[in-house]
């Protein structure tokens, strides 16, 4: 099955290691990871700011770059969300042919722990093993447009050695917003600030989430707030488990 | 023409950024909010006594769909309805003509003291200040909106205007105007203000209210309320004039029974409101209770533009809060810098409706778009959605020497142009690891901590 | 051209579909599924902050006015509407049911009580003025154990057994508990503008 890994601008410019990673772990379940080379972004960016107009172009761009894969798979929760809740309308008046090509590609288009989830499945994560203890954030739009709130757990759960604290309100935005972290940067900032005080409260070391806009966001804060506490997106975790000797038990 | 709106009012959309920074830095108000978020928790419980929430908000959503498309017929049908049983119905496309309308009840009926419950559309047309120049006394005896009244200052949340303010605050504003016995309790301060509000209801000559609905089926008005001075302001006066819009109007019984359940758990958390009072009609033959008179202002300000428009949904916003009480946006900067009568996620969007892209248009754009708040909206209006497409609206009257549309102008070119993307994106990791110090983190960019360096450090490209 | 004129022209050239054509509402869905009326009704009431009693005839109605006037220290002077004046009240409460003097205690009568909500419906009328459920200290609201009903759709259609709906009465109030504000830091206060102490009588027959 021909999976194609859509990495995001955020991983392209401040992770591209989790494109290595996500590969890894996706070949380790007997996918054939391909990576469009001419892939940059879902258009997000300029959507939210309220630029249709050059958001539509982009959209044409992935959907000519992923749409003959049997798969898609996103490390974010806000890009997997633009392209499957507002690419219809940004569409709309583009030539059936585009139209098509979107229609088929909808319904094979995951965010990473939903793919996991659903594709691979927690059972097989069973006979992996990581000495971790660990909070989970969860990201808006995984969670509110896409429903990824089980998806991730199930799957940490089952890795021998991870636990799971829960913050008083994982489900409370972290600040990010995209450009509303650089416009508002105050407000941000200060949303910031509560959700990362939650995140210190449960004494754990590691914050792990699944989208790289919350992870530099809170992982930024927290440098500030000089807190010692790891941000990873689910990839690393996942891949940590599976790929370093040293883990198993 | 806004008449409560002056450019060089500090509360001003316009000045939005400025309201908030002072607000940010307000310990007090931090600890205000704070004690805020315990709506958040009592709405979780409150929600559970239904069968099925989420059903309940799916009736709701569509009751509003259906008003909304079918106002003609109802408020047609309501009309003749509410003249049937005596009611005085007036219409006004703008504010001064609402205002006007009023004063020229009053002064007919000879009216010198007015009481208010609680009235967001009169906030609105800025009816107050209107009649204070007419030298007409008005007392707002609902009791957040009498303790802002009396400190000079706007709301700052719809259902609880006076939420911002401790208890040492109102206790110092009591001790000034009531010259009583100065008290930081708060069962203390709520029977001064009994107190000292009671005489206001017997003096007066007309009770102004809202209208949360318009029954069109039975040409009634219906408040929804817990504190017992909308059933005085609706009965004791000679004079009852209530304030509503248009888009408040559905049809029968049924849909008001629905309606109710679903407004109170979200505005309260209350499995019903204390007092609600369906009021058809002035006083009956032989009543001692009631107004001789009854006067209903139908309002269309903005409302039949935004009905049009692609924002027409937050025409079904039935002003419980709850999007603001869910909103990590509202609750780190309160509802004073949205600078107008209605603050948080439907603030936003219905200040910059009503008001335009110049003097609001910033709002819609002070939101993560999380969503915290169209998953709690009692009748599903897609919030985050909205704002984007307002977004879009001010996007397009911008500027093009604008930065915000020269970076995203940017942006989308690369984006186009994968070969020049990945060296953009090259040049920025080198630049962010320069950047970067031993710590693995940027404290800022060549010195500059804007927006993103606010109190935050950016992670090293690894 | 008239507001009016204006208005109601931009509105029918409006033209709308956003809602469902066969769109239904099933109550039953949404209210839970109580069994009993009169016990769930209390129970609501009792979360309201109103204070439930039972009486089986006028005698016990008495003793409980007498008991919930000596426990607030009230004066024996009652207003009691009109509509349940010739109840046969005791000799030792003084009775005024023509011009409101500010008793501190209100008896009423209601139309009927609201088992989901534990609410009391009130029609105003020349015999049920509604202001002497709303002025007096404490309200006294008798309702007839046969008139509690299942919700507010069931209260409402009760109500239109005898009355038109383009000619309804005054006033149609739903009163759930003593008057109550969380203005002030969201901590909420019983008694404001309205009566602090609301207490229900639940009799067999009036």
């Amino acid at each position: 099955m021909k999976v194609g890994l859509f990495y995001t601008c955020l991983v392209n410019i401040f992770d591209p290691h989790l494109i290595g990673k996500a590969k890894n772990i996706l070949e380790f379940f007997g996918f054939e990871v391909v990576i469009p080379k001419s892939q940059t972004c879902c258009a997000q960016p300029n959507f939210n700011s309220g630029d249709f107009d050059n958001s539509k172009e982009l959209c044409k761009l992935f959907i000519n770059n992923f749409y003959e894969l049997d798969y898609i798979v996103v490390p974010s929760g806000s890009c997997a969300g633009m392209i499957l809740k507002n690419y219809p309308e940004l569409i709309m008046n583009f030539p059936d042919e585009i139209k098509e090509k979107y229609k088929s590609l909808k319904q094979n288009i995951f965010e990473f722990s939903d793919f996991m989830y659903k594709k691979i499945g927690p059972e097989n994560f069973s006979q992996f093993s990581l000495e971790k203890e660990l909070t989970y954030h969860d990201s808006c739009s995984g969670l509110r447009q896409l429903k990824i709130k089980n998806q991730p757990r199930e799957i940490l759960k089952k890795i021998k050695g991870v636990r799971i604290t829960e913050m008083s309100e994982p489900e409370e935005c972290c600040g990010f917003g995209g450009s509303f972290s650089i416009k508002y940067g105050g407000i941000s900032s200060e949303i910031a600030e509560k959700k990362c005080s939650d995140i210190i409260s449960t004494d754990v070391k590691n914050v792990c989430l699944g989208d790289l806009g919350c992870a530099l966001n809170i992982k930024g804060k927290l440098d500030w707030m000089k807190h010692d506490i790891e941000v990873s997106h689910l990839i690393d975790v996942l891949h940590d488990s599976m790929f370093k000797k040293e883990n198993a038990i | 023409m806004i008449p409560c709106l002056k450019k060089k009012m500090l509360f001003n959309p316009s000045n939005f950024k400025k309201n908030y920074n002072k607000n940010i830095n307000n310990p007090g108000l931090k600890k205000s909010l704070f004690r805020s978020r315990k709506i958040v928790d009592s709405r979780k419980i409150a929600i559970k006594s239904v069968s099925d929430f989420e059903l309940l908000r799916n009736y709701s959503s569509e009751i509003k769909n259906n008003s909304i498309s079918n106002l003609y017929e109802l408020l047609i049908n309501w009309e003749k309805n509410a003249k049937k049983n005596g009611t005085i119905v007036h219409w006004a496309e703008n504010y001064e003509d609402v205002n006007k309308i009023i004063y020229k009840i009053a002064k007919k009926n000879k009216v010198k003291n007015v009481i208010k419950s609680k009235s967001m559309l009169t906030e609105e047309s800025g009816l107050n200040n209107y009649l204070k120049k007419k030298k007409i006394k008005v007392t707002e005896t609902d009791l957040g909106e009498y303790i802002i009244q009396n400190s000079n200052e706007p709301p700052s949340h719809i259902i609880a205007p006076a939420i911002h303010k401790s208890k040492e605050e109102v206790s110092e504003l009591f001790s000034r105007i009531h010259k009583q016995k100065i008290t930081n309790n708060i069962e203390e301060l709520t029977q001064q203000a009994r107190e000292n509000i009671r005489p206001h209801f017997f003096n007066a000559d007309m009770g102004i209210t809202g209208a949360n609905f318009l029954i069109s089926d039975s040409g009634s008005t219906v408040i929804v309320t817990n504190e017992g001075n909308g059933r005085m302001t609706n009965t004791l006066p000679k004079v009852h004039v209530a304030v509503t819009s248009i888009e408040k109007c559905i049809s029968n019984f049924e849909e008001l029974s629905l309606m109710l359940r679903v407004l109170t758990r979200s505005a309260t958390s209350q499995n019903i409101s204390n007092y609600i009072s369906i009021t058809t009609g002035k006083k009956k033959q032989k009543e001692l209770d009631g107004p001789k008179e009854f006067h209903v202002i139908l309002m269309d300000v903005g409302r039949t533009k935004i009905l049009e428009s692609d924002t027409w949904e937050i025409l079904k916003c039935i002003r419980c809060g709850a999007c603001m009480n869910h909103c990590p946006v509202y609750h780190t900067i309160g509802g004073h810098p949205y600078g107008w009568v209605y603050p948080g996620p439907m603030g936003a969007i219905l200040n910059s409706s009503l008001l335009g892209n110049k003097i609001a248009g910033d709002l819609p754009y002070a939101s993560t778009l999380c969503n915290q708040c169209g998953v709690v909206c009692p009748v599903k209006i897609p919030l985050p959605e909205l704002m984007v497409k307002l977004r879009n609206k001010k996007f397009k009257s911008m500027n093009i020497f604008k930065f915000e549309k020269i970076i995203l102008t940017f942006w989308s070119f690369i984006s186009k142009n994968p070969s020049i993307f990945n060296f953009f994106v090259s040049i920025t990791r080198k630049i962010l690891k320069l950047q970067a110090n031993k710590k693995n983190y940027t404290p800022s960019i060549f010195g500059l901590k804007f927006g993103w360096f606010i109190k935050r450090f950016l992670p090293k490209p690894k | 051209m008239s507001a009016r004129s204006n208005i109601l022209k931009k509105l029918k050239n409006i033209k709308l579909s956003h809602g469902k054509k066969d769109f239904k509402i099933d109550v039953k869905k949404i209210v839970p599924n109580f069994k009993n009326s009169e016990t769930f009704f209390r129970a609501k009431s009792i979360e309201n902050n109103c204070i439930v009693e039972t009486a089986k005839n006028i005698d016990e109605i008495n003793e409980k006015i007498l008991n919930f006037i000596q426990a607030n220290n009230y004066s024996s002077d009652l207003f009691v509407w009109p509509s349940i004046k010739t109840l046969n009240f005791s000799p030792k409460f003084k009775i005024n049911s023509k011009k409101y003097n500010n008793e501190k205690v209100g008896v009423t009568s209601c139309f009927c009580g609201i088992a989901e909500t534990g609410s009391l419906m009130f029609v105003s009328s020349e015999a049920t003025p509604m202001s002497q459920s709303l002025l007096p200290e404490s309200h006294i609201a008798i309702v007839r154990r046969g008139d509690i009903v299942r919700t507010m759709e069931d209260g409402f259609n009760k109500y239109f057994v005898e009355k038109s709906i383009d000619r309804l009465d005054r006033q149609i109030c739903f009163i759930s508990g003593p008057s109550r504000t969380a203005d002030i830091e969201l901590t909420m206060v019983i008694g404001v503008h309205g009566p602090k102490r609301l207490l229900t009588l639940i009799v067999d027959d009036l």
